[in-house]
């Protein structure tokens, strides 16, 4: 683990070196995992750097020049594994500026720490036995205290054109949302599969629907001593 | 890396997350997974517009503050302001801190029936204001200190990102519509 310096620092009084900003719970949010303050501070504090897939963000400050440079470790970084019309598939991290979030129906305050991982595995104009195309999606989506409930089962309908079925459109997403701890730090874990495609022959029917794999890979956090 | 990253306002039109371009404000308000969204091109599709308002900052400052923020990175901290603009002209440098709003722009046109255009960060409050979001707005990068290009490298810049100068330059109202780039 690398070794900072230590220090000393009052900040604003919140456990930070900044005025946190504060969000209202939104509708189809769900809160999961929250960060407790200290647990916040700590992600705040101690991230020396953070790594998923060949995505690495290791910034270059140390802990203490968070006091005058609140944003000096933040950023995002991407390693893309395929990228073209048809595929992309690519890692991310990011290290962003903590957050509250308002739960108002509750009179609850969560934190939220934004360190932020995530897989995207997607695919396009795949082509569908029978005709037609499909677009995939997979995201494995590591966050912090909130994710969005967008879960949707599958569903297909036909369109008309002039009266007549001109093709079937499907749509399919699926979620599993879990949590995980990495480092001592809670995270909300989301695969979301989503699948949407046409048939396009009327006699065709409903596509039916294909999903891309996640990854095993695990995201890795470094955090200072000192 | 994906071309444009979309996700809803709260009266139902989207935004794009764009790096450099408030993408950690936005993001911190909307969510930072995006939405999938489907191509355009259905027939007799009676659904409704779908609407799509995007930021537009000013190319060089774009730039500068890409700059800053991938050499925070370890790994890209001994890159000179120079050596980075000869990567992108060179095409041998992909990074989403960089990517031309043009091209941004080029496959929003697949998926959208309207496209506004808004300054960064002159317009942001109005372009949430048109989403209907009334929140909280964070200014993360306000102490993030300001990277000052030479005239030769604000040039190199500029040549680089002409297509989003035009566009920049054509804003003369929050939300103003775009059509098509005239090629």
């Amino acid at each position: 683990m690398p070794k900072a310096d230590s220090f000393t620092t009052l900040g604003k009084g919140n456990g930070f070196s900044q005025c946190l900003n504060t969000f209202d719970l939104r509708e189809n949010r769900v809160i999961l995992n929250p960060p407790t303050l200290e647990q916040t501070m700590s992600a705040y504090w101690n991230i020396d750097s953070v790594s998923f897939g060949g995505a690495e963000f290791d910034p270059t400050n140390e802990p203490k020049d968070l006091i005058c440079t609140p944003t000096a470790n933040q950023g995002t970084d991407i390693n893309s594994i395929q990228n073209s019309s048809t595929r992309i598939e690519q890692y991310v991290v990011s290290i962003g500026n903590p957050f509250r979030i308002n739960d108002v129906e509750e009179d609850e305050i969560y934190y939220a720490h934004n360190l932020g991982f995530q897989y995207n595995n997607y695919s396009f104009s795949v082509p569908l036995s029978g005709g037609g195309f499909a677009d995939i999606f997979t995201d494995v989506i590591y966050t912090s205290t909130l994710y969005h409930d967008q879960a949707s089962a599958y569903d297909c309908s036909p369109s008309y054109y002039h009266g007549s079925i001109a093709y079937y459109g499907a749509q399919e997403t699926k979620l599993e949302v879990s949590e995980v701890t990495i480092e001592g730090i809670p995270f909300i874990k989301i695969l979301r599969q989503q699948f949407v495609g046409v048939h396009s022959g009327a006699d065709q029917g409903c596509p039916i629907a294909q999903f891309n794999p996640g990854t095993d890979l695990v995201p890795s956090i470094t955090l200072h001593t000192y | 890396m994906l071309p444009i990253q979309p996700f809803k306002y709260p009266n139902g039109k989207y935004g794009a997350y764009i790096y450099k371009s408030g993408y950690q404000s936005t993001s911190a308000i909307f969510g930072g997974s995006p939405q999938h969204l489907r191509k355009k091109g259905c027939v007799d599709s009676d659904e409704g517009k779908s609407v799509l308002l995007l930021p537009i900052r000013h190319p060089v400052e774009r730039f500068a503050s890409g700059v800053n923020t991938v050499r925070k990175n370890k790994k890209y901290a001994g890159y000179s302001v120079n050596d980075l603009i000869e990567m992108l002209e060179q095409n041998t440098f992909r990074n989403l801190h960089f990517m031309d709003i043009a091209t941004v722009l080029r496959n929003a046109c697949f998926y959208f029936d309207d496209i506004h255009l808004y300054k960064f960060p002159e317009h942001y409050e109005n372009m949430l204001h048109d989403g209907e979001y009334y929140g909280e707005i964070p200014h993360h990068n306000k102490s993030e200190k300001t990277l000052i290009l030479t005239d030769s490298q604000k040039e190199r810049v500029s040549r680089y990102y002409a297509k989003d100068f035009e566009l920049f330059d054509s804003i003369k109202e929050p939300g103003q519509k775009f059509y098509f780039f005239k090629i």
